[in-house]
Parts: structure tokens; sequence; C-alpha cells
């Protein structure tokens, strides 16, 4: 069969899927540049802060993906199939995720006891990981060879340090690291483009629009970063705005481009 | 853990108020007896579980009776009222002497028919112009004082010849159908009648003249015997022509039969009954037979015993008395007169099949023993379709094939042993004598008077009215089905020629849409009748009534009982005041079970039984002409010569040689790829009879057009020159009107033609053009020259992109 | 517990739909939704030469609902486990589970569930349970008038009409373990070699 349209409805899943990979990304990548010392992180407000719009990124996300549900009540019986179902350990480690921010922004608030942070933190970056490891497995499955094979999960990866680091960069604290940062989301972006266009496949001019406009996001992007590490333009608050929501659109775009390739392999 | 995970629970909040919502919403549904919202109710998805109020009683009947050929045996459930579910016969055994005569999607798709929203419900009264479906209710009585009025009017003013109740095949139940009407005006002095029917106008006045009968058909039991079967233009396994008989056709192959689909489309029988499927160019069947009778003739592969002995006209040593120096059949495809040799070299310009395979497929048609040549009825719908079926029997008659297990004499195929059949609601004698060409009715609304026998006018020398009245039962003919919709709406319009129209049926149809008075009809679950096989089969229904007739809607019988009242007939029309169910008793005893079915038990008993139906299993088929062939003087044909005419002489006395030859030839169409018209419309268009529909019938089913949408079927090579993709919008056009429809691409069709599946319900836009997709609008009044009838698959036209 | 399993008769199927409707009037289904399918298999190209055609299309048609797999993707790919194998061996869905994330119809290769909107929960073929738990077929086996379907425990299908054929545009059984047997077409093989459309109720 030749549908190269996205699902009805299938936008809940896109909005989903880049904002929880953007809320795990830029959890994972805070904490570990917290870790590494490339920030130092004492700024309580900034911290509380970060943690606040981490949880309020998966709260939109997974509004969103109750949209996409028939029975949205239902919803506490997805743990039911941990055995075998990669949508029931998807939704067990984005509880286990959310979770772990919700304490860290307790402990942020109340506690200051620096090895339980800690604790919360590592369970964190383990819950993401695991996240990101499910989720891809929910999408590789036998019966659409579109999504079953290393692209989805690079994919996934890709759009989670992309919306991450640009979200770790409006952390005023970054300053010391933004060379770095902007290397690694200069990549990234790169990569995440190209990841695009590869796994694009033809159909109908509405989607040839969609690729165009992925890949002039994607350059935009690209461009920016590059202007900006060169100083050309002033790496200020405003700036990096920007760039996160041209980020945000171009990996909604990509994540788009990702679900019209639902062409099961039989029927 | 914070919840505890029971992973079936039994009685959630969340469950018992969702059902009891969804139960209060469909009764709610169904108390709002208001214009359009009966039925709304019973459409809501209901979970079937709920069903466990009353008691559902399954009844055996027969699918209600429309024109598509099958005769199938319905399970129907019925609770509190309504129709819950239908299933099909499932008596054990299904051996081919009495198979389970299972029902197709447009059977089992009924409930969505039975219970639109759009049934009618009151008799409605014209207001505005006539064609414009502007209607105001009024009461039964109004409706009968104003048939009464206009009928009686009419009688008086012009007398009953100006009278006319159509064709219409909506129904054979007997007690539903156009015959209750048929009975009441011949007992208030008649009404103009007519012979033919739009199905087969050609292949029934052909085949008599070769045959001398109709019933060239054996019985379909015998197939089995056959070894190679030609299925021409034949397509059974979609229109079902004959339940089973697709099933028939499969068996026959699995007996060792090789068949062979001859179509311009990859029919549904082709794709699942042909081991080979050979594309032929539409209307020029006559020149491929013509072709195979060249090689079988010239390879000797001819029936020599069988021609000498039953044969007439085949060589000049067989030609009829007076004609002993005109061209022969034999002198016509050798081309000994007209210089033609009718090799497969010269068919292969004319049909675009190969002349290999021409040849291959005569000889493997004379030699594989018994062999059958079916003709489909499509190709007879045409300009020349007299010629067409001739030469099919001629090839049946060369070769041998008639009379034996395993043949088939070709022609309209009725079956042999055995009648009545059909319809037998005993519409009694017609005072009036004349009889028109089915086909040729908008001629006898303008120009009635001056017919006479060059119109086919039968019964009379000429008509003494144009026809004032009509009264339209059961049909959609007025405008849907008859050709050129644009020139009939017009003649309808003009209210000056016919003064007064009454269209009786179950929905406001196109040919509703152009009535003074529409009268609700209802369905065949709602009223008793009988049903009989089609032209093939050995069973008879009895359709009791299941349900009642909803609003005010009431049976076709019912409501000429009614009227007869108001004429002061209804002691003669009723016989004593039958109703519905008396005659359907009255037509099993005193009808059936007094000719063809004696051991079919009695009304009462079928009744208490539910079996639904009576089948006689056919152990023995009857072959037709078997007779004939072992003795042909004792048991001749009713033929001017007794014997089959491959010439015809009554055919060379009617002097015109070029549209009505002696012997069957194949003559060019007045509109083909080889005239001159080809220039500006250069595409054949066909309509085949398509699944979802009888016709026009169901074309409102939700199932059934979800499965089988109406679309505009072209060929790749087609739609690329004219940058059609699949799906898109076209135009289809020829100077007679133009409609618009969804283009499918398909492979299953040959370049050059495309497939406008008939019956879809005209549905005029800005600027006239049909955006219903009904072929209609493209078709031509002109009629058949031996026939009279209608060459509805004779069209040429031109496609383009539609692009509003 | 049996394994049931059907026979696909694709030889002489003529797509007329008749098992589509059959389960559509049997389980209430509204327009766009449908157990069973029937699709239509075309290719082949015409080619022509002086005006007659020296190759022709080919066409089949395949008739599918649930083939109630053996190792059913949709049951590991559930997350609530509403889809699962019940007593009689059949893949049935509990509504009351059912959240209707669809996740099941991207699990299942064939296409078997279906999401109803006016539910909200998905749908699926139930191999007519009442009617096979009570020895009678399934309505769409039942239904067919060339009898091209047939219904039985797998080991009396395989055993009546042998292991069947992998046909166009099925695909790889791999690791589901479909129960369903099929009697390809004549022109089954037909689509390796020649670009082949495949089209269901699409037109809508």
């Amino acid at each position: 069969m030749n549908t190269t349209e996205m699902e009805k409805g299938s936008i809940f899943l896109v909005l989903f899927t880049v904002l929880m990979q953007a809320a795990t990304g830029f959890f994972i990548l805070k904490e570990l540049f917290i870790y590494t010392g490339y920030c130092s992180c004492n700024d309580k407000v900034l911290n509380i802060s970060s943690s606040a719009a981490t949880g309020i990124i998966i709260l939109i996300a997974l509004l969103t993906a109750l949209f996409h549900l028939g029975k949205p009540l239902n919803a506490i019986y997805t743990l039911n199939n941990l055995k075998s179902s990669w949508l029931s350990r998807e939704i067990f480690f984005v509880l286990i995720f959310s979770a772990i921010v919700f304490s860290c922004f307790l402990t942020d608030i109340f506690l200051k006891i620096k090895t339980v942070r800690l604790i919360f933190s590592l369970a964190g970056i383990i819950a993401g990981t695991g996240l990101i490891i499910s989720m891809s497995g929910i999408y590789m499955l036998n019966s659409v060879p579109l999504w079953n094979n290393f692209s989805t999960p690079a994919g996934f990866i890709l759009t989670a340090i992309v919306t991450g680091t640009s979200l770790l960069l409006l952390m005023k604290e970054a300053n010391k690291t933004d060379s770095f940062l902007y290397a690694v989301l200069f990549l990234a972006i790169l990569f995440s483009a190209i990841n695009s266009i590869l796994i694009f496949s033809t159909g109908n001019l509405r989607l040839y629009t969609l690729l165009v406009a992925r890949t002039i996001l994607s350059l935009a992007a690209i461009i920016s970063v590059i202007l900006i590490y060169f100083s050309i333009i002033p790496n200020k608050i405003p700036v990096r705005l920007v760039l996160l929501l041209i980020l945000l659109s171009s990996e909604v775009a990509g994540r788009i481009i990702f679900f019209t390739n639902y062409t099961k392999g039989g029927l | 853990m914070l919840f505890s995970f029971k992973t079936r629970p039994k009685n959630s909040f969340f469950r018992t108020n969702r059902r009891a919502f969804l139960k209060w919403s469909a009764v709610a549904g169904t108390s709002l007896l208001g214009e359009n919202n009966l039925f709304s109710g019973v459409f809501k998805p209901y979970f079937p579980e709920e069903n466990k109020t009353g008691e559902e009683k399954i009844i055996r009947t027969g699918c209600p009776a429309h024109n598509c050929g099958g005769r199938c045996l319905l399970k129907v459930h019925v609770k509190d009222g309504l129709i819950t579910r239908i299933e099909t016969d499932d008596r054990p055994g299904d051996d081919i002497s009495d198979p389970q005569l299972r029902a197709c999607i447009r059977g089992r798709a009924y409930r969505k028919r039975q219970y639109h929203p759009g049934r009618l419900k009151y008799p409605l009264l014209r207001t505005g112009k006539r064609g414009e479906g502007g209607f105001k209710r009024i009461s039964w009585d109004e409706a009968y004082e104003i048939m009464y009025r206009e009928i009686s009017g009419v009688i008086k003013k012009y007398g009953n010849s100006a009278i006319f109740i159509p064709y219409g095949t909506g129904s054979y139940t007997n007690t539903n159908g156009r015959w209750p009407a048929v009975r009441l005006m011949n007992l208030l002095g008649g009404s103009l009648g007519y012979y033919n029917s739009y199905s087969w106008a050609c292949t029934n006045i052909a085949t008599p003249y070769v045959y001398g009968t109709l019933n060239t058909g054996n019985q379909r039991q015998d197939w089995v015997n056959s070894k190679y079967i030609i299925m021409w233009g034949w397509n059974p396994a979609e229109m079902k022509d004959g339940t089973n008989s697709d099933y028939f056709i499969r068996k026959a192959r699995e007996n060792g039969a090789k068949t062979v689909c001859i179509d311009p489309r990859q029919s549904m029988s082709a794709v699942a009954l042909a081991d080979e499927w050979i594309p032929i160019r539409p209307g020029t069947d006559a020149a491929m037979m013509s072709a195979m009778a060249y090689v079988i003739i010239t390879e000797k592969l001819t029936d020599n015993d069988f021609i000498k002995r039953c044969c007439s006209g085949y060589d000049d040593s067989q030609m009829p008395a007076g004609c002993e120096n005109e061209e022969s059949y034999k002198d016509y495809i050798l081309g000994s007169r007209d210089g033609v040799p009718k090799t497969p070299e010269w068919a292969e310009r004319i049909t675009a099949v190969p002349s290999t395979v021409i040849a291959c497929i005569a000889r493997e048609y004379a030699t594989r023993k018994p062999a059958i040549l079916y003709q489909g009825y499509g190709m007879q719908r045409r300009a020349f379709g007299e010629q067409t079926v001739r030469a099919g029997a001629a090839l049946a008659a060369i070769t041998g094939n008639i009379g034996i297990p395993g043949g088939w004499a070709s022609g309209l195929g009725s079956q042999a042993g055995g009648e009545p059949f059909w319809s037998v609601f005993p519409a009694g004698e017609n005072p009036v004598k004349a009889r028109i060409p089915v086909f040729l009715w908008t001629e006898a609304i303008i120009r009635g008077k001056e017919m006479g026998t060059a119109e086919g006018i039968k019964g009379a020398d000429k008509l003494d009215n144009n026809i004032k009245l009509i009264w339209c039962v059961a049909s959609n003919i007025l405008i849907n089905q008859h050709s050129n919709i644009n020139r009939t709406a017009e003649i309808l319009r003009d209210e000056s020629l016919v003064e007064f129209i009454a269209v009786q049926d179950n929905f406001l149809t196109p040919s509703a849409m152009f009535a003074d008075l529409v009268l609700p009809a209802c369905t065949q679950f709602e009223t008793w009748g009988v049903e009989d096989g089609w032209k093939f089969g050995e069973e008879v229904f009895l359709t009791p009534k299941i349900v009642d007739p909803p609003f005010e809607t009431k049976s076709d019988y019912r409501i000429c009982a009614d009227l007869s009242r108001k004429f002061g007939v209804w002691e003669q029309f009723t016989a004593g005041g039958k109703d519905e169910k008396a005659w359907a008793e009255w037509i099993i005893d005193e009808i059936y079970r007094k000719t063809r079915f004696p051991e079919m038990p009695a009304f009462s008993e079928l009744e208490k039984s539910n079996a639904g139906v009576y089948v006689k299993p056919v152990k023995d088929p009857v072959i037709a002409f078997s007779d004939f062939r072992n003795n042909p003087e004792k048991y001749p044909l009713k033929t001017p010569t007794g014997r089959i005419e491959l010439f015809s002489k009554p055919l060379f006395d009617m002097n015109r040689p070029d549209e009505i030859p002696a012997v069957p030839k194949y003559v060019q169409e007045w509109e083909s790829p080889f005239g001159k018209e080809a220039g500006k419309y250069p595409l054949q268009a066909i309509g085949h009879h398509y699944m979802p529909r009888v016709h026009s019938t169901h074309f409102n089913n939700e199932w059934t057009t979800e499965a089988f949408p109406q679309l505009v079927f072209m060929n790749k090579a087609d739609a690329d020159a004219r940058k059609i993709r699949n799906g898109d919008f076209v135009k289809v056009w020829n100077d007679r009107g133009a409609l618009v429809a969804k283009c499918r691409i398909t492979s299953g069709i040959m370049p050059g033609v495309i497939d406008i599946p008939q019956g879809a319900w005209y549905k005029p836009g800005k600027d006239g053009i049909d955006t219903g997709g009904n072929i209609n609008m493209l078709t031509t009044e002109r009629w058949t020259a031996l026939a009279k009838g209608n060459p509805q698959h004779t069209i040429m036209v031109q496609v383009e992109k539609y692009n509003n | 517990m049996p394994e049931y399993a059907f026979f696909i008769n694709s030889s002489v199927c003529s797509g007329c739909k008749t098992c589509q409707i059959a389960c559509k009037d049997k389980n209430e289904l509204s327009k766009g939704i449908n157990w069973r399918r029937v699709y239509e298999i075309e290719g082949g190209n015409w080619k022509e030469e002086n005006g007659v055609f020296t190759s022709l299309p080919f066409s089949y048609f395949i008739s599918l609902s649930c083939q109630n797999c053996a190792n059913p993707e949709c049951v590991k790919a559930c997350p609530t486990t509403a889809m699962h194998v019940n007593a009689n061996g059949i893949v049935v869905i509990d509504h009351e589970l059912c959240i209707g994330c669809k996740y099941c119809a991207w699990a299942c290769p064939y296409g078997a569930p279906r999401y109803d909107p006016l539910k909200k929960v998905m749908t699926k073929c139930n191999l007519c349970e009442d009617y096979i738990t009570k020895g009678l077929k399934p309505s769409c086996v039942a239904s067919c008038p060339m009898r091209a379907l047939d219904f039985g425990t797998y080991n009396e299908i395989t055993a009546k009409y042998g292991s069947g054929e992998n046909v166009f545009p099925l695909p790889d059984p791999g690791t589901c373990e479909p129960r369903i047997v099929i009697k390809p077409h004549k022109d089954y093989l037909k689509p390796c070699k020649e670009h082949a459309y495949v089209t269901e109720n699409e037109y809508n």
C-alpha cells in the first residue's frame, strides 16, 4: 500500500515524542554537565526552574499523548504488559522519570543533601535512557520496515540532544560551556537533518514541502549556531530562545516525516 | 504499587454508566417520530448483548426480488419489530443438484436499505415545476382522489391507450411490483402495452429467428458435463445470472472444463473462473465470431451431420424456398459474395484480438466437445446486438454443440423444460391491444399517433394516442435508466406532453423527482409475496411479512387495491377480497403446485415449516433441443423451416440487408472507434452491472457502496494521455450530455475503453452536468434496427480531468 | 486449546466482498470499519503490437480478517493486555481494558485490528466465537457464494488443503505464525516479476 499521508491523530504522537525527548535530553545533559563540573550549579533558582521546566514539558507531553487515545481513562492499565510490550515499558519509564524529575524539584527546594540529589540524578539519567530505548523499541516493529532500523533510535537520540542542548543553552549559568555546547548542537542538528533526509520516502507534493521546510529550518539553525559561535550574533537569551523555537519546529517537521513512513510491509 | 492491576474488571463505574448512556440515546432516537428520526435511532450502533429484551425470531425468506438474476435465501432475524441480522441459506448438503442459495452483498447488506432514513413515508404532491423535486405531504385519501381523477380524466379525454405503466423491475414478488397496477388498469379498460425489455431486447427478438423459442438453455447442473466454456461478455460472479451460476462454472472447471472469458474488462468472473481472459473491443463480437466460423469451416471442424440434419441456410445446399440464390452463411464467412473472407486477420484489425488467439479459440471450441458458448447480455445491448446473438448461435450450430449434455445453444438461454417462470401474478388481458417496443416510450410521448409498424408497433397498425399519463411502479426508468437523460428530462418537464406522472417507490429516486404524485411503497420484507427463479432454477420462495410497513407505506398491491375501490372494481381486482397473503397462497396452490411443482407442499405447510423456499433438486438436467437433435422431423422447431435458421427468410423479406442481414453479420456500429465520430470522441464507454447495486437499487446502501463506490474505470494509457491520476475527478461527455465522477485507474480494462457502471442516481449539478455518475447522460435514444431495442453500450465519449 | 485457522481459496475468489458485508451485518460495523477485507492485487502491463495486445495484466483477490496467529504480535504489543488469547484459543480484545492507542494495529502485519471511533476502542475479527463454539462456521465462511472460504482447526485445515502458499502482498509469516492457509490464484507469482498494486476500500 502506498500511503504517504500521516495518519490523522499522529500529530499528538509527534508532539509527545518530541517533547518527551526534549525533556529527557535536557534533564540528562543538565545532570551530566553539573556532575562533570562544566557548570557550577549553585544558582538555586536556575536549578529549580530547570526542574520545573522539565516537569512542565513532561506534563504537556503527557496531555498530548492522552489526546491520541480512544479511552484515556483506561490509561492506568497500560502498565499491565511490561513482560512483552515496549509501550508498557515506555509508560513505565515515563512515570519513573517524571517521579524522579519531581523529586529533583523537591530536593532542590527543600533538601540540601547532595547525595540524595546525586542518587536522583543518576536514577534520572538511567530512567531517561530507558525511556529513549523503550520509545525506540515501540517503533521498531517487524510490520513497519521503514521504522525497523537504526535510523529510529538515532533520530530519537539526536532529537533529544538537539532540543536538550538548546534548552540547556537557555540556562544563564551555561556561559562557560557555550562553545562546547554549540559544537555539540551543530553536529546534532546536522546529523538529525541528514537522518530525516535519509528516511524520507518519496510521495506526493505535500511531503516534499515538509522535507524542504525541515531542511531550511535546520540550515537556519546551523547558520545561527555558526554565527553565534563566531560571535557575529550576540549570544543573548532572546537569540537562544529563537534558536530553540527554530529547532523545535525543525524537529517536529522531522518527526512528521518519520510518521509518514507508516507504511506496512505487508498490508 | 500504587494501583492494583485487576486485569479484567467486571463492573467498573465507567462501564455501566457508559452502556446506560448509549441505551437511552438509542431509545430516544427511536421514540422521536419526526420526519427523519425514526430510523436514525436504529442506526446508532448498539451492543448486541443488549438485545436480550424480547424474543428473537428467525424467519427464512427469499431475498427481496430485484432484477439481479439471483433468487437467494435469507435468514432474517427479527426482534421487537426490527430486523437485526441477515444471514443466508445454511441447509446441509450443498450438492450441485440442490446447492445452498447463498446471498451476495446486496442481500446481506439489506438492512441498510430497509432502514435507510431516506425511505418514503407519506404520499407526496408536487409543488413547483416538474423535475425540481419540490413536494408536500398529502394524505392517502387525497392521493387516491388525485389518481382517480387523473386516470379517469385521461381515459375520458384521450382513451386508455394514452396511459402507460412503464417497464420496471424493482420488485418481483408478485404483490410488490408493477403487475398489480397492470391488473388494475386492465380492469379499467387497459393501457398501452409493451414488449421486450431493457435487459435483453435484441436477444429476445433475435433468438426466435434462429431457434423459434427463447428456451435455449439447458438446466445449469448440466454445465459440469462441459469440457470447454466460453464466457463471452458474461459476468455471473458479479451480476448473478441466477444464484450459483458462478459456482456451477467453478464445479465445471473442477470437472475438467477449460474456461475462457472474452470481455473488454477483466471482470470478477474472469479473475475467479477463467483460465484465459481475452480482451475484445466492445461491439466487435460478431467479427470475432465470424472469424472463428471461418477457421472452423476452412479447417473442416464443422459437425457436418448436425448441419445437414438440423440446420438451414448454412450453404447453398440448404437454402429455404425462394432464397436459393441468396448469400448463405458459408458464403458470408468465406467471403464468396462480398469478397471479404472473414479471416482471423480481418477480425484482428477490428477486434484487437490477435489472429492466432482467434484461431486457437475457434479450434478449441470446435474440438473440445461438448462446449459452451455462453453469451452475456451486455454485448447484445448494443447497436447491432441482434447480429451478435445470431452469430453466437451459428457457432453453436456449426459445431454441433446443441442438444447435447455439456453443450449450449446460446441465444437468450431461458431454461428449457417447465413454465411458468418469474412473475405469475394474474394481470389479466389488456383490452388495449397495441404494444410498443419498451424502449420507445419517449417516442410514444412526443409522436405516438405517428408511430406504426415501422417503429415496431405490435397488436395494432398504429397508436391512437400519445402517452399522456405515466404510472411508474417499482421502476426508475423515467429518469435514470432510460437513455439520454437530458432529452428525456426535457420531454417529461413539458406538462403539455405527459399531463400526469405518478411514481410509486421506496425512495425519492431520480424518476420520482419528476413525478407529480409520489406514492410510498413498502419493501418486500413488509408484505407477503412469492418469488420464483429468474430465468433458471427450480425453486419457489415464500416471502412472508416479517415486519410492519413503516409510517404510511403500503405494498404496491395494497395501493392498487385501495385505488380499485374508488373505481368500483374492488371485487374483481381483489378476486373476492384477497389480500397479499391470500394471493401468495393462491399463487402457490393454484399456479405452482398445479404446473411446475406438483410435489410442492401446500401454502399452509410451507408457511408453518419456515423453510422459506421449496426446491426441486435437479439430478437429471433438462437438455434444450435434445429431442429436436435426435429427431428433427418429429420435433421441428417453431421456425419457418422447422430447423435452426442460419439464414432467416423472414429477415430477408424485411429487405434491409445493411442493418438486418439474413445471415448473421458483423456490422460496424453507428458510433464506433472506426467512424468519423472517433475524432471528437475517441473512447468507447460501456456500463457494466456493478456489484453493489441491482441496476439503480441499493445505490444508497451505505455498506455496498463503501465496498464498491461509483467510479469511472480507465486504463492507465488513456489516463496518462489526459494527465489523469488515480482518484481524480473526471468529466465524461459527448454530444448528448456530461457527467462527473471519480476515476479509478485499473489495468483490468482495455485501452480505448472506459467503464461507467450503470445505475448510479442522476444528480444534476451546475450546468446540468450529472454529479452522480450516471452513464445514461451519454447513451442514445436511437433504437436497434430489428428488435427496436436499447443500444445502451454503444457510446463514444471523451474524458478530461475535472478541476472544480 | 484448539488452534483455529482460515482457509482462503484465492484461486476462485471473485472479490465480491460478500464475506466483508456478512461480517459487517453480524457485528454492526459502521462505515469505515471492516473486520474482513478483500484486497485486489492487479499489475502487469498492456503491451500492444500492431493494434493487438501481446501481453496482458493480471489480477487476483485475497480475503483476510484476523489470522489468529500462534505467536501474535498484537498480543505482545498491547500495553494493557486488552489484546489476549482467550480460553478458546482465539485472539480477542477486552474492551474494558483497551485504551484505543492503536499500537496493535501498528504491530499487526495484516491490518486486522481496526479502531472504532464510536466505541473508542480497537476492534477486530473474533472468529465468530459465538458461532464456532456451537459448531457453526463463521459468518464470512458461510456466506461466500463461491465457497472460497473454510474454517476449522489448523490441523484440520492443513490436512484438508495442505499448507498453502505465502502470497503477495502478505508479509513474510516470520514470527507471527499466522494460522491461515491460502490456495493461490494462478497469477500469484506474477507480482514478483512485475509491479503490482494493492487496493482495498480505498476510494472513499
